[in-house]
């Protein structure tokens, strides 16, 4: 990662902290290429996930294992974090609070949780936050390289289901992919792409301009719900190709069809750690029993950003990757 | 011939006083008036576009007026997430603004509590709290009209009245 990207990531990091957490994390020095997770729990000590494990943050400013030289996190510190998470406008995230994460700039992805407060229509609001969790976004650039013939072919791209646990890097893959699609290379030319965006993580949008790199014929509709922002952009903006995040309810799968069925290619991804698990859903289970889906991109669990298999419709191995060795007939990663 | 030149400048630094005392009623009624529409102005940001604090101030310092250095400085303050709170921003900023003396006790308390329930409120809550504002600086405006009405004038004839009387009796 450049020198540039990764200081622009701390910055976006650090400012959002703290300034005793802030002070402490800078002292640790850390590469932001590698830190995945931020940890603060009110009571608790301050943790980070840096190249796949956990880590203490110790009151000198260095990572341990050890949690008795931790520092604890207080309520003051949590309370000043969600100002500058929120900057300093906590009306302006109720929609997100409900939902339990707010994305902040850089596309990083904040988890809180504490009080809900309910009513008969559901989650109302969010008071007493406790417990934070940020998530760092990654770009990595050619990230989709390896899969790109695989979901394009001759000038076709194929209807593509990325599938994955958590934190396995299913957003980063489908954010180079549809750059490299939106861009064009020497084998295809560039398509249109219409990008819904429902919480920010893709383009991650600030004050309406992407700060990643969706590619020169992307069109974003940020902060829209999947299914309403699928419709608006088949009506609005001609794309060739609309890509989502993270679809699973009945509305999402509706809207998905109805955007194949109108001659638009789907780029989307699902948590999930195999195709079997796909097929068990309720919803989508049937997407894939009826071969709507044309390829299927598995990654690999509790690795990040590693692909372990692309499937086509029927399910057959297009590309197998385990445990780095290579299956019969098939092509290495 | 150096007695009238005394004269006239005792006439003319009277008023002089007279007229400065009108101009700080009416800054202070144009600050409210700014004051009220900066109000509006949050509520419909608030309740129409969902921006959040520092986009709003961006937004309000270019609107220019009385207060403009007020709010380009809060959206600075808050940019550079210091560790101290909106309200202090608020407070430190607002002693700031070069006009600030024109204004009365009641008006700099309404202001600071302004800041003091700006952006740490759900929204149905912050838009609510804003009413209430609006409504108390309405009558302060109010009271500040009717007060420019019946001082301004006053002013300015007590100033004239009194530097007549001074060069009368200095003569």
């Amino acid at each position: 990662m450049k020198q540039a990207v990764k200081e622009k990531k701390a910055e976006e990091i650090y400012r959002i902290l703290a300034l005793p957490l802030r002070k402490l994390l800078k002292a640790c020095q850390l590469d932001f290429s590698k830190l995945q997770e931020v940890r603060l729990r009110i009571g608790a000590p301050f943790l980070v996930v840096y190249d796949g494990r956990e880590y203490f943050v110790d009151s000198r400013g260095g990572l341990s294992k050890e949690d008795g030289r931790s520092i604890l996190v207080n309520r003051e510190q949590i309370r000043e974090t969600m100002e500058y998470i929120s900057n300093y406008s906590m009306y302006a995230f109720e929609e997100e609070l409900r939902q339990g994460y707010i994305t902040v700039q850089g596309g990083h992805r904040v988890g809180v949780a504490g009080k809900m407060i309910w009513e008969k229509q559901g989650a109302k609001n969010m008071k007493h936050i406790s417990f934070l969790n940020i998530r760092l976004a990654h770009e990595v650039i050619g990230c989709a390289n390896r899969i790109l013939p695989y979901v394009m072919q001759e000038e076709r791209l194929f209807h593509t289901l990325i599938i994955s646990p958590p934190r396995c890097g299913k957003t980063t893959l489908l954010r180079d992919l549809i750059r490299q699609l939106s861009d064009g290379r020497k084998e295809f030319a560039g398509m249109t792409v219409g990008v819904v965006d429902e919480r920010s993580e893709l383009g991650a949008c600030y004050l309406g301009i992407p700060q990643n790199d969706l590619g020169c014929r992307t069109d974003i509709l940020d902060g829209c719900p999947k299914v309403q922002g699928m419709m608006m952009l088949v009506r609005s903006m001609a794309p060739q190709v609309i890509a989502v995040d993270e679809v699973g309810s009945r509305e999402d799968v509706e809207a998905m069809e109805y955007v194949m069925n109108c001659g638009i290619y789907l780029l989307a991804t699902v948590h999930g750690n195999s195709i079997d698990d796909i097929k068990n859903k309720p919803v989508l289970g049937r997407l894939v029993r009826e071969r709507v889906f044309e390829r299927y991109i598995v990654m690999e669990p509790g690795m990040v950003g590693k692909i372990s298999s692309v499937f086509d419709e029927r399910g057959s191995i297009l590309l197998s990757c385990q445990d780095g060795k290579t299956l019969p007939n098939r092509e290495a990663c | 011939m150096l007695k009238l030149l005394g004269v006239c400048l005792i006439v003319c630094g009277c008023s002089g006083l007279g007229w400065y005392a009108v101009t700080g009623y009416l800054v202070r009624l144009r600050m409210l008036e700014e004051a009220e529409q900066a109000l509006h102005f949050l509520y419909g940001e608030i309740e129409y576009s969902g921006c959040d604090m520092i986009e709003l101030l961006d937004k309000l310092a270019l609107r220019g007026g009385y207060f403009c250095s007020f709010w380009s400085g809060m959206a600075g303050g808050l940019k550079g997430y210091d560790g101290q709170c909106f309200f202090k921003h608020w407070q430190q900023e607002i002693r700031k603004i070069p006009e600030i003396r024109n204004l009365q006790e009641e008006d700099l308390e309404l202001l600071m509590e302004v800041g003091e329930n700006l952006g740490n409120m759900d929204r149905y809550t912050q838009l609510h709290t804003l009413e209430i504002f609006q409504e108390r600086l309405h009558i302060i405006i109010g009271q500040a009209r009717e007060e420019y009405r019946d001082k301004a004038k006053v002013s300015l004839v007590v100033g004239v009245t009194m530097g007549c009387l001074l060069a009368l009796a200095l003569i």
